[in-house]
């Protein structure tokens, strides 16, 4: 957030120095570089010629304002600014800083590495945790489900919000990473990330992504608040209908068979719930989806 | 009831106390504390009572602020509350502690003291964060040991109870908290006696309760906020002497006797070391030295540092004091002094106006810096600083330990100098996390620690590489109490359980005469000699080691172990070392691979019982030869290609000498330069991938998928193959996008590649003759290391594509564009890097990123080196760990 801040206020600056300095840059140049739309690569690409023949018109000046100018100069190309964590940061000690930029209305990119743990701790459970699942700090089970990131994103109605598996569908996640660059506010992915604390075959990582999917355990979806903008339903649901029970991901991981094996009834009980409100989700994701936006 | 003997580490030890004695526990993991938590956890999931018979709650909270609020409030309901914690997050739980204090309210807080984020983040041990806690109103106790930390954490227990000042139990991160040692267990008898019933009932009664409803928390104002302040005073005043009391009391039930300051050495010193922590089992075990020596010098152990009794502090030293050294664990930039050194300075000009104050001359006063971050503390240092004290002016506010070729402030030392005794046994181990070395070592230490009368100790030290990182166990066994808190330099055992390390690190450099060393090596007893390098022939033969070896890789592959070696490797050691007899070694590792993976299934636990047997007809002695005859080439740390800064601060550090770097060589101010990984060529995969370009159909679903970018394609020109090497392969390119005759290349970077397979895994071309060929499948790395090594040059050579061309929403278009996030540290098979990686594909050129502590912040930022990299223009993702709590 601090970034943008700098950014946003030194682009500014930079704009009004620009305007100072009119007459020596050329008023053509300026304007050319105060209304570029940036929106893509080549876009930004232009911006860094004209910001370059702009200062190296403004280094031969050499004035306290045009000092002051290539102080902040580098502003005026589009910059990306990432916000980069994993859930115990997102869901749990940074959610409330999270949930504040969120609502900030910022241009600011929030990428969520969810491994349903704190991984780098040693794997201790987090509000990202699953029903079920053996963490440390839930020795026995967590006994509550896992907090829906994604729907208190989309709460705020101008958040682009993604999740996403690339092991379930590769060209969803890569639309989603330039959807959430390209909109002009502030974008979060969740994004799976298999883990070594799951307990499973790190070969296999990608098969479990899909199998995730596969079970609606894990549900692919954008909300992109520029549909809404246009008159149609923001979110796209990416997932299928759900083919197979959760059992048939959670039974390859040993975060769930350690359960299993120590407290089966338990073990069963969760499975069986997980898979219910897997199912319940997509459907109502499913419901959430064909909703008309239709103004008329 | 009879006192067992366990070997546990410092933070099983305080979790056990303090699950014993505590009815909540409100937990958040930070390392290196989270152990605590998660032992209160499990004891409670397994049903285990406190002593008053009740399970206590564990909740994990949301933050470390967060559990600081649960735990005011549980304990403001009149609950036996505690928490455990660490660096920033002990910084989180500051304002709930002063509020905690301002109450009189009972409580300990266990924590395992650590660096603070300031330059860099660091996850290792020193005083800095329990400093920062000085001025909050508890009262600090210090335990030096894993036997202190038990004793202390019940020790503050009582006390607190008694006086209603908070207590921070603290010993220091890592080389206590993670250090395994033997030590006797306290039973629930020895507990229940240090602890009245009436006191816990009067806890429970200042409780809020409605049916006898109080106010706490008012808003108070100028008129009377600072009277309100001045009321604790006499709980305070009277904090040392109840706490003294304890330790009297203690000392009657467990026989272990200690004092607020504790004495040791001379009674007629002149010279004086003043510590806190772990650091003062090494100064006691110099002193012994010097004592035998004839030196007169002593040490003073502060172990309740708040509130601070300048009374039994001067009446602690010996009135023949001289000279004293004061040594932190801290650093207080811009300070009069540390805060120990300054609280002893107070402590003189106080006392000497006072009846009890001994000494005809006030003492010379120096103050020091030593071991920040889990820096060394040698009996070497120690002796350093005692001799620096005979000179007429020593040195102030010095520090050791470093080079400070900047301010000049390190004191200079004889690492010569050793206190280490013959006959005990020294093993150093060197393996990688992934091979379960520590994990088995551990076990070893439970065996010997709980299976003979040797006292037994266990430290390990680790790279924060989360895949191929190197770990060393240092091992201690002897019939003496273990005071040496600090690595082993005299080793009478090592063991290499990873061939690769022995390029890495000059493993036999601290072999004593007539050890023993046990390597891995896929080359067997008659073939290995000639193979090694010529420096470890000479120390083999100068220091006429006993030289072992097995080819662990192959046992474990066939006993369906995996990469997993570390079973097979421990039972060499036992069968090697004599610690018991053979038959009697292996019984007693099959009874600790039933206890440590029984959780994991049957299939598991006999898994590794065939490995153990394997094991013992696999291992072979070696023939030492007279002849040196192998290789005098070393390997370069770094390429010659690589520029100064790398060469001269990176490789250093890859090689393990980042600890002679000096003061001058650190960028002052934190930051470092990005794009470093690609010189540190690891060569860690065991198998890499092979692509064959007849197959392919060109979709870059593989190099999207790899974790460490080292599968990467190009589209080029023909005629950029005209000088390629031999070996290279490329195939026309496919899609209408590209010109007539443009080429398409897959190429691995087979020295940065894990082996993880993802992208085998995810390759969806076969080759229709044979359904088990992929478009990329798996070789050995080792025959293929120098000729792609080659081909990876040429390749990074070759132009990276127009992205103005490439359709970079898609997959294969993605894949195009240059990674500027690669060969990082993450896992193999990491989940969270490809799409780490994507993004610095898709946006790195203009990306600023702020990245919350984390895997990411680790993999990301953690030295030697950093995977975020620049491309030909110098354009790259610029980056910075913000905190944990406050990224967004």
């Amino acid at each position: 957030m601090g970034y943008r801040l700098t950014i946003d206020k030194h682009r500014e600056h930079a704009i009004e120095l620009m305007e100072l300095l009119q007459d020596e840059i050329g008023s053509e140049l300026v304007t050319a570089i105060t209304s570029a739309s940036q929106a893509n690569e080549p876009e930004i690409f232009e911006q860094r010629a004209r910001v370059k023949e702009m200062t190296d018109i403004v280094e031969r000046l050499d004035t306290p304002l045009a000092r002051q100018l290539l102080s902040v100069a580098d502003n005026l190309v589009k910059k990306s600014v990432w916000i980069m964590g994993g859930d115990g940061w997102a869901y749990d000690i940074g959610f409330g800083g999270l949930d504040h930029v969120i609502a900030s209305g910022k241009d600011v990119n929030i990428l969520v590495l969810d491994t349903e743990v704190y991984s780098n701790t040693g794997g201790q459970k987090s509000k990202a945790t699953p029903l079920g699942a053996v963490a440390k700090f839930a020795a026995a089970g967590k006994p509550s489900p896992k907090k829906d990131l994604g729907m208190i994103a989309m709460s705020y109605k101008n958040v682009y919000v993604a999740s996403v598996a690339m092991g379930s569908n590769d060209g969803q996640t890569v639309r989603a990473f330039m959807e959430a660059e390209a909109y002009p506010g502030p974008s979060i992915i969740i994004a799976y990330s298999q883990c070594i604390a799951h307990g499973i075959d790190m070969t296999k990582g990608m098969n479990q992504q899909k199998l995730a999917v596969e079970s609606a355990y894990w549900t692919l979806y954008r909300y992109n608040p520029l549909l809404a903008a246009a008159g149609k339903n923001p979110l796209l649901l990416d997932s299928k209908p759900p083919k197979t029970h959760v059992r048939e991901y959670a039974m390859n991981e040993a975060r769930f068979t350690i359960l299993k094996r120590i407290n089966p009834k338990m073990s069963d009980h969760y499975l069986e719930e997980s898979d219910l409100a897997a199912k319940e989700k997509y459907d109502y994701y499913a419901k959430l989806a064909a909703l008309s936006y239709d103004k008329a | 009831m009879n006192r067992k003997m366990v070997t546990i580490d410092g933070n099983e030890a305080a979790a056990y106390i303090a699950h014993k004695t505590n009815e909540i526990c409100a937990i958040y993991p930070i390392t290196p504390s989270s152990n605590m938590g998660e032992h209160a956890d499990a004891f409670s999931a397994q049903g285990r009572r406190n002593i008053w018979g009740t399970i206590p709650t564990v909740e994990a909270m949301q933050s470390e602020g967060g559990a600081a609020g649960a735990v005011h409030g549980a304990l403001q309901t009149g609950a036996l509350t505690t928490t455990f914690t660490a660096s920033q997050g002990l910084l989180l739980m500051i304002p709930n502690m002063y509020k905690i204090a301002g109450e009189l309210t009972a409580t300990v807080f266990h924590v395992s003291a650590r660096s603070l984020a300031a330059q860099a983040l660091s996850i290792f041990g020193d005083h800095s964060d329990v400093m920062a806690t000085r001025a909050t109103g508890w009262a600090m106790l210090s335990a030096n040991s894993v036997q202190e930390v038990m004793d202390m954490a019940l020790i503050a227990q009582s006390s607190t109870l008694q006086t209603r000042i908070p207590f921070i139990h603290f010993f220091d991160g890592f080389r206590t908290s993670h250090e395994v040692l033997k030590i006797e267990q306290l039973n629930d008898d020895d507990i229940k006696g240090m602890i009245d019933d009436e006191w816990v009932i009067a806890h429970r009664k200042r409780g809020m309760n409605p049916n006898d409803p109080v106010l706490r928390g008012t808003a108070q104002n100028p008129d009377v906020y600072f009277q309100g302040r001045e009321t604790v005073n006499p709980f305070y005043e009277a904090t040392p002497e109840i706490v003294q009391k304890t330790m009297d009391r203690f000392a009657r039930i467990a026989g272990r006797s200690y004092h607020l300051f504790d004495y040791y050495g001379a009674e007629d010193a002149e010279r004086v070391i003043v510590i806190m922590g772990s650091g003062a089992e090494a100064v006691e075990e110099t002193v012994d030295h010097m004592l035998a020596a004839g030196e007169r010098v002593g040490l003073v152990k502060i172990r309740l540092f708040r509130p601070f009794s300048i009374k039994h502090f001067i009446n602690a030293l010996p009135a023949s004091v001289k000279k004293i050294a004061v040594l932190d664990r801290t650093k207080e930039p811009g300070g009069a002094g540390e805060p120990m050194y300054q609280d002893v300075i107070t402590a003189f000009a106080e006392a000497k106006s006072e009846a009890y104050y001994q000494f005809d001359e006030m003492p010379l006063i120096v103050g020091g810096r030593y071991g920040l971050s889990s820096k060394e503390f040698t009996p070497a240092m120690i002796k350093g600083i005692y001799d620096e004290l005979i000179k007429d002016k020593p040195k102030n506010h010095f520090t050791i330990g470093i080079r400070d070729d900047v301010s000049f402030t390190s004191l200079d030392f004889d690492p010569e100098y050793h206190t280490s005794k013959p006959g005990n046994f020294r093993g150093l181990f060197y393996g990688l996390g992934s091979d379960g070395t520590v994990g088995a070592n551990k076990n070893s230490i439970k065996i010997i620690g709980e299976g003979t009368d040797n006292y037994a100790q266990g430290y390990f030290v680790y790279d924060s590489k989360k895949s191929g990182s190197t770990t060393t166990s240092h091992l201690r066994f002897g019939k003496e109490k273990i005071r040496a808190t600090y690595l082993i330099d005299k080793a009478s055992f090592i063991a290499c359980h990873q061939y690769e390390l022995l390029d890495q690190f000059d493993i036999l450099s601290n072999a004593e005469e007539g050890a023993t060393f046990l390597l891995t090596s896929h080359l067997n007893k008659d073939e290995i000699w000639g193979a090694l390098p010529r420096h470890y022939q000479k120390q083999i033969v100068d220091k006429k080691i006993k030289f072992y070896v097995i080819d662990a890789v192959t046992v474990a592959k066939e006993t369906g172990m995996g990469s997993r070696i570390n079973t097979i490797m421990q039972t060499c050691f036992f069968a090697i070392s004599g610690i018991f007899p053979k038959d009697e070694a292996i019984a007693k590792i099959k009874e600790a691979i039933k206890k440590t993976y029984g959780n994991k299934g049957d299939v598991v636990v006999e898994k590794n019982y065939n490995a153990v047997d394997q094991s013992v007809s696999n291992l072979f002695q070696v023939d030492v030869p007279n002849t040196l005859n192998g290789s005098d080439v070393r390997r370069l740390i770094v390429p010659e290609a690589a520029p100064d800064f790398v060469q001269q601060v990176t490789a250093e550090i890859i090689a393990g000498r980042g600890d002679a770097l000096p003061v001058s060589a650190m960028p002052i101010d934190g930051t470092w330069p990005t794009a470093t990984t690609q010189w540190e060529k690891r060569n860690i995969a065991l198998e890499v991938p092979v692509w064959e370009p007849d197959i392919c159909i060109q979709c870059n679903k593989c190099a999207l998928v790899c974790p460490h970018a080292a599968i990467r394609p190009k589209i080029t020109t023909p005629d950029a193959f005209d000088n390629a090497p031999e070996t290279i392969k490329h195939i026309g390119a496919k899609g209408r996008e590209w010109e007539a005759d443009s080429q398409y290349i897959l190429q691995v970077a087979v020295e940065d590649c894990t082996g993880c397979n993802l992208c085998v895994e995810a390759c969806p071309a076969r080759d229709k003759t044979n359904l088990s060929r992929k478009a990329i499948n798996m070789a050995d790395q080792r025959p293929l290391r120098d000729s792609e090594r080659i081909n990876w040059d040429f390749f990074t050579d070759l132009p990276e594509v127009d992205r103005g061309n490439v359709k970079a929403g898609s997959v294969k278009g993605s894949q195009l564009l240059q990674p500027l996030f690669e060969f990082s540290g993450a896992c193999v098979g990491c989940g969270e890097t490809p799409y780490v990686k994507l993004a610095s594909q898709l946006f790195g050129d203009r990306m600023v990123i702020a990245n919350a502590t984390g895997c990411s912040s680790i993999y990301g930022g953690n030295l030697p080196t950093t995977p975020w990299a620049k491309n030909n223009a110098g354009r790259g993702p610029t980056w910075n760990n913000s905190l944990f709590e406050d990224n967004a």
